[in-house]
């Protein structure tokens, strides 16, 4: 047990020395940030502690007052070694290749489970935050005031937090799966039968939907699922906290919980039995299908190889498929929920779609040399125009704006949405697509992935690339809400739609000239970005 | 004709300045060495080449073309082969390799297929084209990464360290492959700190030592035409060349007192 801690405080030095290394070597920008998230975390402690204190004050009667500064210290220590553990330890996260590296220094896997179980302990302590605070923001009030807006702040960070933990487990547990050949071909199969069948279901939802009975079922069937019971207990925290709603929260954070170290225990359990010190025997490899099927195409060579990526890359097939999931998502609500064809709802959902086109650019264009790591250098010593390497580049990104359009056209029929703000918004779509995909490149061009404390915080892009990213998408977002739901009159709308064509138009006219502008800029950041990724 | 001319390359990381004023000169069909210890500008130079660093001054001609203005048709006729072997993509497998290449190179399909064959073959890689490449060994690598230039054919080959992590089988094969690309009038610039290789397979060599180029040679003039400056006889290898050009008077006999 001694030997085990001292090996973890080993293992937790080597990654605070990476992180100040790191931090070392950034520019004066990224340690400013890193700065303020540092503060924020401290003042997030302080006053984290202080409200989850009030709220305990407000709801149980506390005969001794003494009661409260002390309970304050303990919620602000609680919390503080909490992010520490989620930064030096939570998020250390264990797949093949990390086991493999861990393995080779004096650790077995026994310490290697301890330290993991650890791991996990800090992202447990983090999911019981979560409802504590959504308590406290409830006890303030939710209306606009400093109190509430920073409490929202607070949940959305714990939830982030708690959302990374449990996708970052299930990716693991996925690489797992896809690296075992026999389940690979189970597992693609899979996924494209439950997305085609959820689409084909879509036409028969809303007549499942207009009977009562099969909604009040649904309903029962959706009370069952952890995020159901958590949501009912949320609504009944509203009105009035007592015993039974407290135990929903328990059995909530039980069950969020456990599938979260069951996950972890699984994927221990997958790598004990695999024999890591093996040796491959001299075997003759049959042709991959997907070589098979790509050679047969005329694609080009660099759109080929990032097709290949694509395929042999769990964790952006995995974001890949939670995107074109949130879109089938969003059908499947809007089928469902959206009974009358009212046009506030219309904007509402075709806002979404602005949101999504946006979003899915930056997540895939955002950091595109991200998965290239040494090979980085193809693009620089191989006679290639930088205008192929961009189109190679966004090939699939493009693939995914076609289906969020698809999607946009689906909106259209099915809400009845009428024809002067289909217009608007088929110009928005088309002008966020250009404004975005030039960020998006330019993002990669300036904030390659950088292997140091980003990783650490189990991101995937440079923290001020994910920062200008989202207030971009959240931008557009707003603004398009705003054309389409305050702009009232046909005149101005259709005054509007012609000013977003010429913008389109005029982007259409310098495709060109922007290459020549990313081919310049490029020359000048190859430096930069070889050793980012090297 | 001059297959390669470096003209008063300088090439600096922030302050520190790594090539000062740099000039070379290969010609076509020519097997030129460039030695120098660690840290002297080898890597840097060969970056420089393939356009991987962009340099402070100075210009770089490959074939009469200008590396900067005519970049696109400069690397059609420029093969590399880096240290590391970075230029593969880790998650192809060896044929898609071979296949990715050829096709930027602008090969048909049927030329690509019959070199690939020949060329794992050639290289016993044929029972791992299919293999992943990060599962390669480095030796592999360096055959894989080898394999990817002969099958574009390219006039100017650049090899920085191209026996180093290899077998006393594989060296041979590489040395022997060098002298049938001479013969096939290929110019080829090769780094190494092997330098009886070097010797072996080189008809010039040039030592550059921190960012300058000290000496250069015709291979087959080092024994006859310069003496050591204090014994005045003659150097018996380029190895002597090198530690008495490179030493700086640093003392052979100091040793670790606690070893």
């Amino acid at each position: 047990m001694f030997k085990d801690i001292k090996i973890l405080f080993l293992l937790a030095g080597l990654r605070k020395k990476e992180f100040f290394y790191s931090f070392k070597k950034s520019n004066f920008w990224v340690r400013l940030i890193t700065v303020a998230i540092f503060v924020y975390f401290t003042v997030n402690s302080i006053t984290a502690g202080t409200f989850v204190t009030q709220f305990i004050k407000a709801n149980f009667d506390l005969a001794s007052q003494n009661f409260i500064p002390v309970l304050n210290i303990v919620l602000f220590v609680l919390f503080s070694v909490n992010i520490i553990l989620i930064i030096f330890l939570g998020t250390a996260r264990y797949d093949q290749s990390a086991i493999k590296i861990l393995l080779r220094y004096p650790i077995s896997l026994k310490q290697i489970i301890f330290f993991r179980t650890l791991a996990v302990s800090a992202e447990v302590i983090n999911i019981l935050f979560l409802p504590l605070y959504i308590a406290a923001y409830f006890i303030a009030g939710n209306s606009f005031n400093f109190t509430s807006v920073t409490l929202f702040l607070f949940i959305l960070m714990s939830f982030l937090f708690c959302i990374n933990s449990i996708i970052e487990s299930l990716r693991n547990l996925t690489s797992a799966i896809i690296s075992l050949n026999k389940f690979k071909f189970f597992f693609w199969s899979f996924s494209a039968f439950l997305m085609t069948a959820f689409v084909l279901m879509l036409s028969k939802i809303p007549a499942f939907f207009s009977d009562e009975q099969s909604i009040k079922k649904f309903s029962e069937i959706l009370f069952c699922l952890p995020t159901g019971i958590f949501t009912e207990s949320l609504f009944a925290l509203k009105e009035q906290i007592n015993i039974s709603q407290i135990f929903f929260y328990v059995l909530y954070l039980i069950l969020f919980s456990t599938i979260l170290y069951a996950i972890n225990l699984a994927l221990v359990k997958f790598y004990k039995n695999r024999d890591f010190g093996k040796k491959e025997t001299k075997k003759k490899f049959k042709i991959p299908v997907i070589s098979k099927l790509l050679g047969k195409t005329s694609l080009g060579p660099f759109a080929k190889k990032n097709i290949y990526y694509f395929y042999r890359s769990p964790r952006r097939l995995i974001n890949i498929l939670a995107i074109i999931g949130y879109e089938i998502w969003l059908m499947f609500i809007v089928t469902v929920k959206i009974q009358t064809k009212g046009s506030h709802d219309s904007h509402i959902i075709s806002c979404l779609t602005i949101l999504f086109e946006s979003g899915l650019i930056f997540a895939n264009a955002g950091n595109f040399f991200a998965f290239d790591y040494s090979g980085i250098i193809n693009y620089f010593f191989r006679p290639l125009k930088t205008e192929n390497l961009i189109k190679s580049k966004i090939l699939i990104t493009n693939l995914l704006v076609m289906f969020n359009g698809l999607v946009f056209i689906y909106f259209v029929f099915l809400l009845r949405i009428n024809i002067y703000d289909v217009l608007l918004q088929i110009n928005i779509l088309v002008f966020v697509y250009f404004v975005s995909l030039f960020v998006a490149v330019l993002l990669s061009f300036y904030f390659p992935k950088e292997v140091g404390f980003y990783a650490i915080m189990g991101m995937n892009a440079p923290f001020p690339a994910v920062l200008i990213s989202i207030l971009i998408s959240l931008g557009f977002w707003g603004a398009d809400y705003f054309l389409l739901a305050k702009i009232n009159s046909v005149r101005n709308e259709l005054i509007i739609t012609f000013v977003t064509f010429l913008f389109n138009i005029a982007f259409l006219y310098y495709r060109k000239s922007s290459y020549v502008f990313f081919d310049k800029i490029l020359i000048n950041r190859k430096e930069n970005i070889i050793d980012k990724l090297k | 004709m001059i297959a390669l001319r470096i003209q008063s390359l300088r090439k600096s990381f922030g302050n520190r300045v790594v090539l000062y004023n740099l000039e070379l000169e290969i010609n076509k069909g020519q097997i030129f060495g460039l030695i120098g210890p660690n840290g002297a500008g080898k890597t840097t130079t060969i970056n420089c080449i393939a356009g991987l660093f962009n340099f402070d001054s100075g210009k770089i001609e490959i074939f009469g073309r200008d590396l900067i203005t005519d970049r696109i048709e400069v690397k059609k006729n420029l093969g590399i082969l880096f240290e590391n072997t970075e230029s593969l993509f880790e998650y192809l497998n060896g044929e898609e390799q071979l296949q990715f290449v050829g096709e930027i190179y602008g090969l048909d399909k049927a030329t690509i297929k019959t070199r690939t064959y020949e060329l794992f073959e050639y290289f016993n890689l044929d029972i791992f084209r299919w293999k992943s490449i990060s599962e390669y060994s480095k030796g592999m690598r360096k055959k894989l990464a080898l394999a990817s230039i002969l099958l574009y054919n390219p006039d100017l080959i650049i090899m920085d360290e191209p026996f180093d992590g290899l077998d006393t089988l594989t060296v041979k094969k590489i040395k022997e492959l060098i002298k049938a690309l001479k013969k096939n009038n290929k110019t080829i610039l090769i780094t190494s700190h092997i330098l009886s290789y070097i010797e072996d397979v080189t008809d010039e060599v040039a030592i550059i030592n921190n960012g300058k180029i000290i000496f250069k040679s015709p291979t087959n003039e080092l024994r006859t035409k310069f003496r050591n400056s204090v014994t005045n006889e003659y150097y018996e290898s380029l190895e002597e060349i090198f530690l008495d050009l490179t030493s700086n008077g640093e003392d052979d006999e100091k040793m670790i007192g606690w070893l």
